[in-house]
């Protein structure tokens, strides 16, 4: 039986409340997201869950760190100085 | 119509210079639309400005200017959310963001999230590569080039 239990209540900055739902799961189950998207646990060990995840092709899957630096250099981008570029054409 | 940009003052547009970005620029969620304006000084490099918000510009650049060997591969699943689909006739433009260094010979392109737009609907999204190549900073000169 799965226990939900609502916690971690965070407020991001536009004042929502994000809700996160934990769920307690053993190895070998899994948990289905919007009828096809299965997540399921496959291993653990040394403090590393090694995950398995059945979604359809359109269902993109990232890593978290991998969004966040795309986000971080994204603005990173926005410091540039255009006076290098009128300086520097490229031959 | 006359927008105000964050590098080049007021510049005068047409509507059909207008891209739509349905889920905006990753970090900029909120910025839909954008138009791609020229660097009269230098060729290699465009700005991607927001059309709404000024201070919102991006340095891109097509990246087989400086990456001959650059691969991009994308579901086509995730290609049809800007309504690229196989079997048509696609008309599409590819760009990196760059990020400009202190030092110009510094400078890095993101070539992990490229950004591709539709030229035939005016639909553009960023996306990230599922490939381990490459990272959001890539070295626009190697080492010896570019001073």
């Amino acid at each position: 039986m799965t226990k939900t239990t609502p916690q971690n209540i965070s407020f991001s900055p536009k004042g929502q409340v994000n809700k996160m739902l934990i769920l307690n799961r053993k190895i070998g189950e899994s948990i289905i997201l919007d009828d096809n998207i299965e997540i399921k646990i496959l291993e653990v060990q040394d403090g590393r869950v090694k995950i398995g995840i059945e979604a359809p092709r359109h269902v993109s899957v990232l890593r978290k760190e991998i969004y966040e630096a795309v986000i971080e250099e994204n603005r990173k981008s926005l410091e540039g100085d255009i006076e290098l570029l009128k300086l520097f054409e490229k031959e | 119509m006359i927008i105000q940009t964050k590098y080049l003052g007021e510049v005068e547009i047409s509507e059909e210079q207008i891209l739509h970005f349905p889920k905006g620029v990753l970090g900029f969620e909120n910025h839909y639309d954008f138009v791609i304006l020229d660097i009269f000084e230098n060729h290699h490099f465009k700005i991607l400005q927001s059309l709404k918000h000024p201070e919102i510009a991006f340095f891109i650049i097509n990246p087989w200017d400086f990456f001959k060997d650059y691969e991009v591969d994308i579901p086509d699943e995730e290609l049809a959310k800007i309504d690229i689909l196989p079997n048509k006739e696609n008309n599409f433009a590819l760009f990196n963001i760059v990020t400009l260094g202190q030092i110009f010979k510094e400078s890095t392109a993101n070539l992990l999230a490229p950004i591709i737009i539709n030229l035939n609907n005016k639909k553009g999204k960023q996306f990230i590569l599922n490939d381990q190549n490459y990272t959001t900073k890539h070295k626009l000169f190697p080492q010896g080039t570019g001073e």
